[in-house]
């Protein structure tokens, strides 16, 4: 079963792939935020993990994430991989930004995966600036 | 006198197996060889034994090392630099691999850089006698020679002033917050011989680096090279599109660690008495993103 990505305080939601990465599964449906350079060398892409777990099959230097931000919950999104549903933040300076298809073709594969379901209410500790409107 | 060119740079990545992939396969470098941890590289069109030095473990720039034309050149600039307050140590010939004798230090900016005069000569892949324009089974983009780089340092008139009194630098291009005495220096590019620049600074952190630049032949090579990106899944960063700032033509994309590289092309020939051109930051797009006239906003903020 396909795990659930959603992003707060958007709330977007989307799958990713057995073994794909949160940034490569986002791109895929043209949801973008402010990263560098997609190959875990700048950092530009950290993000607060809020809920779930990631790994990290490719390594990644110290410098760029270290053991304490780990520890605290800072992953990061082009090279970690979600293992279970996960829920992850952006900085309060950033935005999620959508493609042209971006929602609807989430909404479809988290469909055909059955996975349609809202996320609970615990999941998005601010779920209540997530209007429902935007899951569909 | 002034040094003559950018030899060799050292570089860290995350893995061994995925640079080879990216340097060897989509550029096109050729393996020289590879020891330990370490991947010695070099373009077609370099004589000398290498240019790249990738060592796996982290990412970002070890060191630089720019050749000069004679051996005694080396005292020449080992003086100038330590009568300019840095300190400088010799590196006996071997220190590096297939490289002569030289002097070690660290510039102002955090870079630590070697000058050499002498490297072992292997020849360029099409060799010195009626040689062909270039090797017939070229891989990916096959680029021919490492040209630049630009570095990060948070005082850009003292990275200047020592490449300018230590190393005889002249800067062919400045970006400066406005025009006057109240203008800051936000840039610099400079070339020591007749390049369009060698070496170039922004404003960030010190000691690291925002890309190393291969140049190509023209814009179609250009275009070709983002062909081959593109189909090898690299992450380009910007470009294609026109530097007004050297009328280079470009594209910047990332290494499977995240070191930027460049691919340049264009440009112009520069002399001793070459007019420094200014730029002025309400310029910006242009310098950076002539026909776009948009600029990547992690561009100048993701280094390694
Ligand atoms: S975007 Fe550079 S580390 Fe993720
Ligand atoms: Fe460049």
């Amino acid at each position: 079963m396909s795990h659930v990505v959603t992003i707060l305080p958007d709330g977007a939601r989307f799958p990713v792939r057995p073994g794909e990465t949160l940034l490569a599964a986002a791109r895929r449906y043209g949801f973008a935020y402010r990263v560098g350079c997609r190959e875990g060398g700048c950092g530009a892409c950290k993000l607060e993990l809020v809920s779930g777990e990631l790994v990290y099959s490719k390594t990644v230097a110290e410098s760029v994430l270290s053991d304490q931000e780990h520890a605290r919950g800072i992953c990061l999104p082009c090279r970690a991989v979600p293992v279970t549903d996960v829920v992850i933040r952006l900085d309060a300076t950033d935005r999620l930004r959508r493609g042209p298809f971006s929602d609807r073709l989430a909404k479809r594969d988290l469909n055909k995966a059955d996975r349609l379901d809202v996320p609970a209410e615990s999941e998005l500790s601010d779920s209540n600036n997530v209007p429902a409107a935007k899951l569909s | 006198m002034a040094v003559m060119r950018l030899g060799y740079l050292h570089a860290r990545v995350t893995n061994l197996a995925e640079a080879k992939r990216h340097y060897v396969n989509t550029l096109g470098m050729q393996v020289v060889l590879e020891q330990d941890n370490r991947l010695y590289l070099k373009c077609w069109d370099e004589w000398d034994h290498h240019s790249l030095m990738l060592e796996e473990g982290g990412v970002g720039l070890i060191k630089l090392g720019y050749k000069v034309a004679k051996a005694e050149d080396l005292a020449y600039f080992e003086q100038k630099i330590e009568a300019f307050g840095v300190r400088t140590t010799r590196m006996s010939a071997g220190e590096n691999l297939a490289v002569g004798e030289g002097i070690r230090f660290t510039m102002p900016s955090g870079h630590l850089m070697e000058l050499y005069h002498e490297m072992e000569f292997t020849n360029t892949a099409v060799g010195l006698v009626n040689p062909p324009l270039f090797p017939r089974h070229l891989v990916g983009v096959g680029v021919p020679r490492l040209d630049h780089c630009l570095l990060k340092t948070d005082d850009i008139p003292l990275a200047e002033r020592f490449c300018i009194e230590a190393l005889d630098f002249k800067p062919a291009e400045r970006l400066v917050s406005e025009l006057g005495d109240t203008g800051e220096l936000m840039g610099t590019w400079l070339f020591c011989q007749h390049k369009t620049h060698d070496i170039a600074f922004v404003a960030g952190e010190q000691g690291r680096i925002h890309h190393w630049a291969y140049k190509l032949e023209n814009w179609d090579a250009i275009r070709h090279a983002g062909a081959i990106l593109s189909m090898d899944d690299t992450s380009v960063g910007f470009g294609p599109d026109i530097h007004g700032l050297s009328r280079g033509d470009t594209i910047y994309f990332f290494d499977p660690a995240g070191n930027r590289n460049e691919v340049f092309a264009g440009g112009y020939e520069t002399y001793q008495d070459f007019p420094t051109v200014t730029w002025t930051a309400d310029e910006i797009p242009r310098a950076v993103s002539y026909i776009g006239r948009e600029i990547a906003e992690n561009h100048f903020t993701v280094d390694t």
